[in-house]
């Protein structure tokens, strides 16, 4: 598959803008996550976890994602096949995060439904979900797949390409 | 003479250049060039073998692997919990007192509280299972490799190593694989330090009840932690007793694949199922034997420190009191020492206390969430189970060496849980 050096560089600078934005929520997150671990709260609660979720080790591994997208920047720009490489890793690792806080959530769902449904005695055992609501589960590595998914265009082109 | 001596070069790599050198010239006189592809495996391996991410890509899908296993499978549990809820207020209302007890404490208390771990143990198998049949954990072993090599270790040890997140039985099988004596050695004496699935509901039960935003943080860490001990513990072998050059790792990575939902659940369910007949052989056995320790001599109060497994675990106790581990939890490590989930078990015997709340609640009451963490290092590190140590005298053929494992391992245990104790201490 050949891909012209324009369209090259605009996968470029897609690769930089999603390398930045999933860079700054993990350090955000992380920043969040420590403030709240040593007692004082650098994320204001107005903002929400759905935005800024207080979680280090989860915003390490959103940082790892950004670094991935930013190392393919230089050689797409410069028209270098292999940079596609990080923009196609950088989705599918994008897509296997977005994966598992979706099947977490639909599982907590699970969790809310037995609560409602179990008898007294042993509905207690579901306490953990009694209050939830998928808004608590709605996490930036959830929504930040969706400016992922044109970068799947990319692989999948490269794929059929094979 | 040796190969190497002969041909001026190790006799593995000879012949994989002679093979290729083979492929090469039949390839040269059969194909004809067309333009170059780039395969899929070519995009992905790019970034997945890259020295520079490479392993932080692989510390992220592990990462992603435990929080599924974690969170996911924490309803699931609550499921199973509330059915053994009802069986054991089914137990309690026999006529009989002991048999009621031995029912409701024991078989359902002990037995039954371990088997609430049956989800997230076939959740981790289901999640390493799509990273095993998508071709990718033999690109893990290959990205290792760099890094075992320039520590002087032998990269095709890595295979047992993953192996060993499974089962140690079979990780220590498989190093039948690994040809230098001392290179074989060197692997079987680290993988009971790869933590294997029966460890897991101890992590699960701790971090869940300790590090409850970071419990599955918590989990990966012990992990990581298994890797980089099995890794230092190989180099200090390789400076000292087992002194000598690695021989070189040579591995054909697969392509990668698509897994198939049918051929992912089946593999899981393979894995998983293993757990369930353990709980139905060993643990149930483990249960009733606990039980009976714990109401000897007759006439004391069930799990007391009065009670035969009180007695033994105060007696050890004192060697365990710079960790703070408790008598109980003393206890439960020496039961361990038969199959790694007993530890749970024993837990839910001694506490006396029915369903995962009630032990947690116990457990915060007994020691520090230092200690916890120290407590989940102590089980990751400690000697294997009883099923591991048979498998390592039997691929040793030597006592001594099986010896040297067991009390190794309990030193870089016990030193590595007092270094987290002292270590926690300044900070908390």
């Amino acid at each position: 598959m050949s891909i012209n050096l324009k369209v090259k560089k605009r996968w470029a600078i897609y690769s930089l803008g999603l390398g930045f934005a999933y860079a700054a929520f993990g350090t955000l997150g992380i920043l969040a996550g420590f403030s709240q671990t040593y007692g004082f709260n650098l994320v204001p609660p107005e903002v929400g976890t759905a935005l800024i979720y207080p979680d280090a080790f989860g915003g390490i591994m959103l940082m790892i994602i950004g670094v991935i997208f930013l190392f393919g920047v230089r050689p797409q720009w410069r028209g270098a096949g292999e940079g596609a490489s990080f923009l196609v890793v950088g989705a599918f690792l994008s897509a296997v995060f977005f994966a598992v806080y979706i099947a977490i959530m639909l599982s907590h769902a699970i969790g809310f439904a037995a609560f409602n449904i179990a008898p007294a005695p042993y509905a207690e055992i579901m306490a953990d979900w009694a209050e939830w609501t998928w808004m608590n589960d709605l996490r930036s590595c959830i929504w930040l797949f969706a400016f992922a998914t044109p970068s799947l265009q990319l692989a999948l082109r490269l794929w059929k390409a094979r | 003479m040796k190969a190497k001596e002969v041909i001026g070069e190790d006799a593995e790599i000879a012949l994989a250049d002679a093979r290729y050198d083979a492929i090469g010239k039949i390839l040269e006189t059969a194909l004809v060039r067309g333009e170059r592809k780039w395969a899929a495996s070519d995009i992905l391996d790019k970034v997945f073998l890259n020295k520079y991410v490479g392993i932080p890509a692989f510390l992220a899908l592990l990462w992603a692997v435990f929080q599924f296993t974690f969170e996911a499978s924490a309803p699931f549990m609550g499921l199973i919990e509330m059915l053994f809820a009802g069986l054991s207020n089914a137990a309690a209302q026999i006529p009989n007192d002991i048999i009621a007890s031995l029912l409701a404490d024991g078989i359902i208390g002990g037995l039954g509280f371990i088997l609430t771990f049956a989800a997230p143990i076939f959740f981790m198998f289901l999640a390493l299972s799509l990273l095993e049949d998508s071709g990718y954990l033999a690109r893990a072993a290959f990205v290792f490799d760099r890094i075992m090599n320039k520590l002087g270790l032998h990269g095709r040890s890595f295979i047992p190593l993953l192996l060993g997140f499974g089962c140690n039985v079979p990780a220590i099988m498989a190093t039948r694989s690994i040809e230098g004596t001392k290179d074989r050695l060197i692997t079987i004496l680290t993988i009971p330090f790869m933590s294997c699935a029966a460890r897991m509901p101890v992590y699960i039960l701790i971090a869940a009840t300790f590090f409850a935003s970071n419990a599955a943080t918590a989990v990966w860490s012990m992990y990581i932690i298994g890797i980089v001990v099995a890794i230092l513990f190989a180099l200090l072998l390789r400076r000292t007793v087992l002194k000598g050059e690695p021989s070189p790792f040579i591995v054909e990575l697969p392509t990668y694949k698509m897994p198939t939902l049918s051929g992912t659940l089946l593999h899981a369910w393979e894995r998983g199922a293993a757990f369930v007949r353990k709980a139905g052989t060993y643990l149930l056995a483990g249960a009733v034997l606990l039980w009976l320790l714990s109401v000897l001599p007759w006439g004391v109060a069930a799990g007391s420190a009065d009670s035969l497994i009180g007695q033994i675990g105060q007696a050890i106790q004192p060697v365990f009191a710079p960790l703070g581990f408790s008598w109980q939890i003393v206890s439960s490590l020496i039961f361990a020492f038969l199959a790694k989930e007993i530890l749970v078990e024993s837990l839910g015997v001694i506490y006396g206390v029915g369903g995962e709340a009630d032990i947690q609640a116990a457990l915060l009451a007994s020691i520090s969430p230092v200690s916890a963490f120290a407590l989940m290092v102590f089980t990751l590190l400690y000697v294997p189970c009883l099923a591991t140590v048979g498998i390592i005298k039997k691929e040793t053929g030597s006592w001594r060496w099986t010896l040297f494992a067991m009390v190794s391992e309990v030193l870089v245990a016990y030193l590595a849980a007092l270094a987290i104790v002292m270590v926690g201490g300044i900070f908390i």
